[in-house]
């Protein structure tokens, strides 16, 4: 159900819980899958956003109606008054507090970047779960990313062995 | 809706994570389980991830002087120094061999009074630039020829060996000399390498898992490959362990049309996990045949891939007469295989070039190097895998010390047998 609301065109996005969001089109096109579905003509009525729940999809609705870019008649208001510089540092320390969840959010919220194919969301979530666990042990990192060490006790000998320099 | 909470991630979202690491950080990261080691192997996901630095290591004659680079596909992201030149006098350094990351060159010296040649060795790790330089050799006559060998592999030892032969008039391999850094001194071989059946030609060589593979051939005889190990046994003095293995097909003993063919006969090695390859083109040059062979055991070669050339090189006339040599020549040669990175390096003499063959897409493209000059005349290329282990720290010996090894005679063995059998009987 496109609509129109103040001169935008607006979208509806579902989610598998039967919850809707009426979100700008900017905002939802920040979706490369979800602009492949508008550009094809796919769009006229609700888009159902399968394998996000609400929870999931409103945080990342939220993420894509900050990082819109700002064009238009309000938007090139907005840039005049502040420098570019400031935006993007302004965008980081909001990504930076967007990004304090747990564990199961992350994990859901690189799965829902990855299926709508965000970039931006992909590589922060991405990034962010490096920057937690690359100083870790190789067990904490097996156990913050749920897989299990299955090496013999000789053939992880050898792999170890073999990448010695990277544990200097 | 905690059903749809996720606590696992399919394996691109993890390839995603990983993709961010930095090199080191990813060997690291490749400890963690099978499956993410095995990542880097696979065609999806394998460009996505940082990549140990590979390519030739070639030497080419730079008009006076023999000169040094890496050439990659694709470009390296981590800058390798292929010009070698963070090593003393590198203007003059000979490149000998490349094993598992380390280089081997050499330098030589003349005694005029004496009319003797000494070589100076140097080995490095280009990666971590770090470089040591051995002992010096004992002198050898002048116009003395050398094929020297590295085998080094960081998985199994720190330490390394450097297998130094002279080549006879017939370009045969005769004295032997070891270099092995665990004692820090040259082992004089001569007389157990000459007691041996086999001798062996400045062919490719390969050293996997503790074991240095080289052509072999008797005069006028079919080609083996010889195969030693058990090199740990020199720090008590004792010979390697030698042995043969059939080639899988050697176009020489059957040669196309019985026309004698030229450079076909000369195969090349690879290797993977646990396996040993070894490339051919047919006698036609329209197809390379890559073997693999499981270098546990039992030594039966299976044929892995045949890969078209004609495809590759849009012809169907690839070999040709050389009236000079009088023999069939292949427009190409094989420089390296690396079935692990799915690529096969291609020498191509028309066009002077070295390229890369794709195995999995039959893709052959010129090796992404901007310094690739055609002028070059290229002598020599080694196949390089980057290794940042660091080189084992040892105690060089300033002044040459040759020890003459022993012959494994009688009371050896005899000692050896009573051991066993002391040890057995322990047990």
């Amino acid at each position: 159900m496109a609509t129109r609301e103040a001169g935008k065109k607006m979208i509806m996005l579902k989610s598998p819980d039967g919850m809707e969001f009426e979100v700008e089109e900017a905002v939802a096109m920040e979706s490369q899958t979800i602009r492949k579905m508008i550009e094809d003509d796919c769009a006229d009525t609700a888009i159902l956003i399968p394998n996000i729940n609400s929870k999931i999809l409103s945080r990342v609705i939220e993420y894509c109606n900050k990082h819109v870019p700002t064009t238009g008649a309000t938007g090139a208001a907005a840039s005049d008054t502040v420098a570019p510089a400031a935006l993007a540092e302004d965008l980081k320390i909001w990504d930076a507090e967007f990004i304090k969840v747990n564990r199961a959010t992350r994990f859901n919220l690189i799965q829902a970047a990855s299926y709508l194919n965000i970039k931006g969301l992909l590589d922060l979530t991405s990034q962010t779960t490096i920057d937690t666990i690359s100083d870790n042990s190789l067990e904490e990192i097996r156990s913050f990313l749920s897989t299990k060490n299955d090496y013999l006790p000789e053939e992880e000998q050898t792999i170890r062995r073999e990448n010695q320099w990277a544990f200097q | 809706m905690d059903h749809m909470e996720v606590s696992v991630l399919p394996d691109d979202l993890i390839v995603e994570i990983l993709s961010r690491l930095p090199l080191k950080s990813f060997c690291r990261f490749k400890c963690v389980c099978k499956p993410w080691l095995a990542f880097s192997f696979d065609p999806n996901y394998r460009k996505k991830l940082p990549k140990i630095p590979t390519g030739l290591f070639c030497q080419y004659q730079d008009f006076d002087k023999k000169a040094t680079k890496l050439l990659s596909q694709p470009r390296n992201v981590e800058k390798i120094d292929g010009a070698l030149s963070f090593l003393p006098d590198h203007p003059q350094l000979e490149l000998m061999d490349c094993c598992n990351g380390l280089v081997l060159c050499m330098r030589r010296s003349m005694d005029w009074s004496r009319r003797t040649i000494t070589c100076h060795f140097i080995v490095c790790n280009t990666a971590t630039r770090e470089w040591t330089r051995l002992p010096d050799t004992r002198p050898y006559q002048e116009h003395a020829v050398f094929e020297a060998m590295l085998a080094f592999n960081p998985s199994c030892s720190p330490q390394f060996y450097v297998f130094n032969f002279k080549r006879n008039t017939f370009s045969f391999l005769s004295g032997l000399q070891v270099f092995s850094s665990d004692l820090s001194t040259w082992l004089v071989y001569d007389a157990w390498w000459s007691s041996g059946i086999h001798t062996v030609v400045g062919y490719p060589h390969l050293f996997i898992d503790g074991s240095l593979y080289l052509f072999s051939m008797r005069h006028n005889s079919v080609k083996r490959i010889l195969v030693l190990n058990g090199f740990e046994a020199m720090s008590s003095r004792m010979p390697p362990n030698r042995q043969t293995i059939k080639l899988p097909h050697d176009p020489s003993v059957e040669p196309a049309n019985g026309l004698p063919v030229g450079l076909y006969t000369r195969g090349y090695f690879g290797k993977s996990p646990g396996a040993m390859h070894y490339a051919l083109p047919a006698a036609d040059g329209l197809a390379i045949r890559i073997w693999s062979l499981d270098v546990s055991g039992p030594y039966k070669w299976t044929v892995k891939y045949r890969l078209s050339m004609s495809d590759a090189f849009g012809r169907d006339d690839l070999a040709y007469y050389g009236a000079a040599q009088q023999c069939w020549n292949c427009p190409y040669e094989i420089a390296a295989i690396d079935l692990e990175r799915d690529v096969v390096f291609l020498f191509d003499y028309h066009a002077n070039k070295l390229c890369s063959y794709t195995i999995s897409t039959g893709e052959l493209q010129e090796l992404d190097d901007i310094e690739q000059d055609h002028e070059h005349v290229y002598e020599k290329f080694y196949h390089y895998v980057a290794c940042y282990s660091k080189l084992p720290a040892y105690v060089p010996i300033p002044q040459p010390c040759l020890l003459e090894a022993k012959r494994p005679d009688w009371r050896t063995w005899h000692s050896k047998v009573l051991a066993i059998v002391a040890k057995s009987s322990w047990r």
